[in-house]
């Protein structure tokens, strides 16, 4: 099962908002607003993504297998591990920052 | 069914909490030769307005995380943004009964928070939360956590 959020309210995928450059996991964010419209057209929604820098390392059928392979290549180095999806979850964070 | 059962302080439904790697993580730092650093003993709110737990920079990086493992999209006073997420372990428990019950999470996805937390280390969001009973006593001042 994977511990990616859910949240009862979420946004169409086409609304992911930019992420700023200087922040942690910049462009692997920016590869899956690319790449998301495609990966969902191919069928793989609900699977995950492995993304480092600019490129897709592999999608896997669960998190775990995902996670472990990313931990496997790159342990703490930077790099994402996203379920693809066509609605994301919108958070409510902490109400002392909202 | 265990219970934990907490006073109510004059900051709020306040526990004990352990933040530690997630389940994965030791593994490949072992196989890979590096140091497992130990779980962060942490003070944690009860926030059951916020869907996931929030955790400090300062235990994450503690933990030698500094790169998170995802992001995801959060609500903000000034629109929506990118929100970082690392996978970590929350056990709740009661350090004056330290043999007795923990709510333990091997597997968890929190947030950073986005700046420093006055005397808090934690907040306990509704993906903790939904794994266990809450029951607030306000007359009693204390609640308590059953799973």
């Amino acid at each position: 099962m994977s511990p990616f959020p859910q949240t009862a309210r979420t946004i169409p995928w086409t609304e992911l908002p930019p992420a700023d450059p200087n922040e942690a996991l910049a462009a692997e964010w920016e590869t899956y607003r690319r790449e998301v419209g495609r990966l969902l057209a191919e069928g793989q929604e609900g699977k995950f993504a492995l993304i480092k820098g600019d490129e897709i390392i592999g999608i896997y059928d669960t998190w775990d297998e995902a996670r472990r392979i990313g931990l496997e290549k790159y342990l703490l180095q930077g790099h994402m591990v996203r379920p693809i999806l066509s609605r994301e979850p919108v958070i409510r964070g902490p109400l002392s920052f909202r | 069914m265990a219970t934990l059962t907490f006073p109510v302080q004059p900051d709020g439904l306040i526990c004990d909490v352990l933040i530690g790697l997630d389940g994965k993580t030791p593994a490949a730092l072992a196989a890979a030769g590096q140091a497992i650093l130990a779980p962060s003993l942490c003070r944690g709110l009860i926030d059951t307005g916020a869907d996931i737990t929030s955790v400090a920079p300062a235990v994450l990086r503690q933990l030698g995380l500094k790169i998170p493992v995802a992001k995801s999209k959060t609500r903000t006073t000034t629109g929506s943004a990118p929100v970082d997420l690392f996978e970590v372990s929350v056990n709740v428990l009661d350090l004056r009964n330290l043999s007795g019950p923990k709510l333990i999470l091997p597997t968890v996805m929190v947030m950073e928070v986005p700046a420093p937390l006055s005397n808090l280390d934690v907040l306990i969001g509704l993906d903790v939360l939904l794994t266990a009973r809450l029951f607030l006593d306000g007359p009693g001042r204390a609640f308590t956590l059953d799973f």
